[in-house]
């Protein structure tokens, strides 16, 4: 498994074996930078599906900090080591899945999630039954993303400093969720922005084009037979 | 709704264009896989230099190369047995080769790639055995190179301020050799113990304090002419001892396991060896072998891939048929991997040095196995020979 997985890491990752954590003595399929990029977006990715967290200014300028956070890290500006590596690359993870989610929440908002008519959904209710109740208090779902991001960044690096064999695999198939789920954000945004331009495009085209078509029947068109 | 829709818009096109970025990035990170050291002829009266080969565009730079008249009027240059690595950074190469005629000075020259800066040449002249010190790349630790003077005695020294610190690693009854480890984690010592019983330990050595921490213990005797080679985490060791009969065997070595063994098929030929190292799924041992029947003057000079399981070793021939001045030139021939495992590299300067005057030009090469290739293909950079030449180290 590892060896399929290293294989295709390979088109993303340098893989180089010195910053490549090694649990139980097995290379991991990518580098340690990698690694908590892969495993920190798998696990925002989930975190928004399933907790959907308020996406406010400051949520999303924190995440936009994590992206920022990477220049200083990635050209060598402050001093490297395996776990700040690791740290960076799974702040980033959460910075590109939160920015990559945003048009698919949307989008979600507006159909999958769309509220039936007459009811409000449980998770409006409940947010806004703990606001009233505390409204200075930090949003729940928020609350639980900021505890479920700082597990992630303690254990990820943890693990796979003193994990053994399991945790080589288990490191290795988050890393694959978290692939896969920035796969399918960056294919379903793809598909948003085709959308928005085809119509677009639509909108924009001059009204002129649509007249004169063969299927437009103009009284008098029928000769009497 | 417009404006938020834009906002989403934009800063999912920052995320993607920061993890676009990054992608980008990370695969060009591997400095020492597009560029590789080898030994190459300076010029026409044998000098040996060292060159930087880049694969992508094909083309070898001469970076440095010492020349040493061998006579008061002779016009032909000993060829100097030269080590040659890059520091971590990729931005520096580090070469070290032995005095010519005094065998314990160590010359080292730091060389700046692809920057400005500095060259700076540093001698030692108690490094007992200089070429000894040469069979494996030397121990650097960040800025600092580790040394051992003697069996005993260790010298650190900064490349950058140029200051040199001393210790002594145990007595008389033990002795100690130095292996370079991944760029950020030290170095390896092996201490070969004699008394009270003669015992061989494989541990880490703390570049700051020199602490030794032992990571492997074993009793087995590496055979004449056996490599010694170790994981990137220190936890196994490798190297070949006599077998049952006359033959030989590898032996894997780890701390609190069983030793694992495996014969090597000889069929009544000699082996010796140059260098090896583990690759990098540690389930395979790429070897780099000097192969010839007993008694005959022609040896063949192969990398040789020896599963630590019950797979049949794998050998792709580099050079067929050599014949050298001298016995035991298997260590002039060592194969480097580079950072992916895909590609292994040799040079045979040296042997070219070694050889008698039937050697064919086109054996003198930097050899490249791609080892992602079911059929070992084999790229051959050639080396042009100097008009004279002679054995390196004077021989």
């Amino acid at each position: 498994m590892l060896e399929f997985l290293g294989h295709w890491f390979g088109l993303l990752c340098g893989q180089d074996p010195d910053h490549t954590w090694a649990p139980g003595g097995l290379l991991l399929p990518c580098c340690q930078r990698c690694l908590g990029l892969y495993v920190g977006a798998g696990i925002a990715a989930c975190l928004h599906w399933r907790l959907r967290p308020s996406l406010s200014g400051r949520f999303l300028e924190t995440h936009g900090l994590f992206l920022l956070l990477m220049a200083p890290l990635g050209f060598h500006w402050l001093p490297q080591g395996p776990v700040p590596r690791t740290v960076s690359g799974v702040l980033f993870g959460f910075g590109v899945a939160t920015f990559l989610w945003l048009p698919v929440s949307a989008w979600a908002a507006s159909t999958i999630f769309a509220p039936r008519r007459g009811t409000r959904h449980r998770a409006e209710l409940t947010q806004a039954q703990s606001q009233c109740a505390h409204p200075r208090a930090f949003p729940a779902p928020s609350c639980r993303y900021a505890i479920a991001l700082a597990a992630t960044l303690v254990l990820t690096p943890l693990l796979a400093a003193l994990g053994g064999t399991p945790a080589a695999y288990a490191l290795s198939g988050l890393a694959l969720g978290g692939a896969a789920a920035l796969a399918l954000l960056t294919l379903a945004n793809t598909a948003l922005f085709l959308s928005g331009a085809i119509h677009l495009h639509r909108r924009l085209k001059p009204p002129s084009a649509w007249q004169g078509t063969s299927e437009t029947r103009q009284p008098g068109n029928f000769a009497a037979r | 709704m417009k404006s938020k829709t834009a906002r989403n818009a934009v800063l999912a096109l920052v995320g993607l264009l920061a993890l676009t970025i990054y992608i980008l990035a990370c695969t060009s990170f591997s400095p020492d896989d597009t560029k590789v050291l080898y030994p190459t002829f300076g010029g026409t009266n044998g000098a040996v230099g060292v060159a930087v080969y880049e694969r992508e565009s094909g083309r070898s730079e001469l970076l440095f190369v010492p020349v040493v008249f061998e006579e008061a009027e002779g016009q032909a240059a000993a060829p100097q047995l030269l080590r040659s690595q890059w520091l971590a950074d990729g931005r520096r190469v580090l070469v070290a080769w032995p005095g010519e005629k005094n065998s314990d000075l160590l010359n080292l020259v730091l060389i700046p790639w692809g920057s400005r800066g500095p060259v700076k040449l540093f001698s030692l002249p108690k490094v007992k055995d200089a070429g000894a010190m040469l069979l494996m790349p030397l121990p650097v630790a960040g800025d600092r190179v580790l040394i051992m003077e003697s069996r005993q005695q260790v010298a650190r020294l900064d490349l950058k301020t140029g200051g040199l610190a001393r210790h002594s690693l145990g007595d008389e009854k033990s002795e100690f050799s130095l292996y370079p480890a991944a760029a950020d984690q030290g170095a390896f010592y092996l201490q070969e113990r004699k008394e009270p019983e003669r015992s061989r330990v494989f541990g880490r050595l703390e570049p700051d304090s020199f602490a030794l921490t032992p990571l492997v213990t074993f009793t087995n005797e590496p055979a004449d002419g056996s490599f010694f080679t170790y994981d990137e985490q220190g936890k196994r060791v490798a190297f070949v001892e006599k077998g049952p009969g006359s033959g030989l065997q590898l032996v894997v070595r780890e701390q609190g396991k069983p030793p694992l063994t495996r014969p090597l098929e000889t069929e009544g030929e000699e082996l010796g060896f140059g260098n090896a190292v583990f690759s990098r799924k540690g389930d395979t041992l790429l070897a780099s072998c000097q192969k010839k029947k007993a008694g005959a003057a022609l040896a063949s000079y192969s990398l040789l891939e020896i599963p630590l399981g019950a797979a049949p070793v794998r050998e792709t021939v580099l050079i067929p048929a050599l014949e050298t001045k001298d016995e035991g030139v298997a260590f002039y021939f060592q194969v480097g991997v580079s950072h992916d495992g895909k590609t292994a590299a040799a040079a045979s300067t040296y042997l070219a040095c070694a050889a008698t005057k039937d050697f064919k030009p086109e054996d003198c090469a930097l050899f490249f196995v791609d080892l992602s290739d079911a059929k070992r293909k084999v790229t051959k950079v050639p080396i042009p020979l100097p008009a004279e030449r002679s054995a390196p180290g004077g021989r």
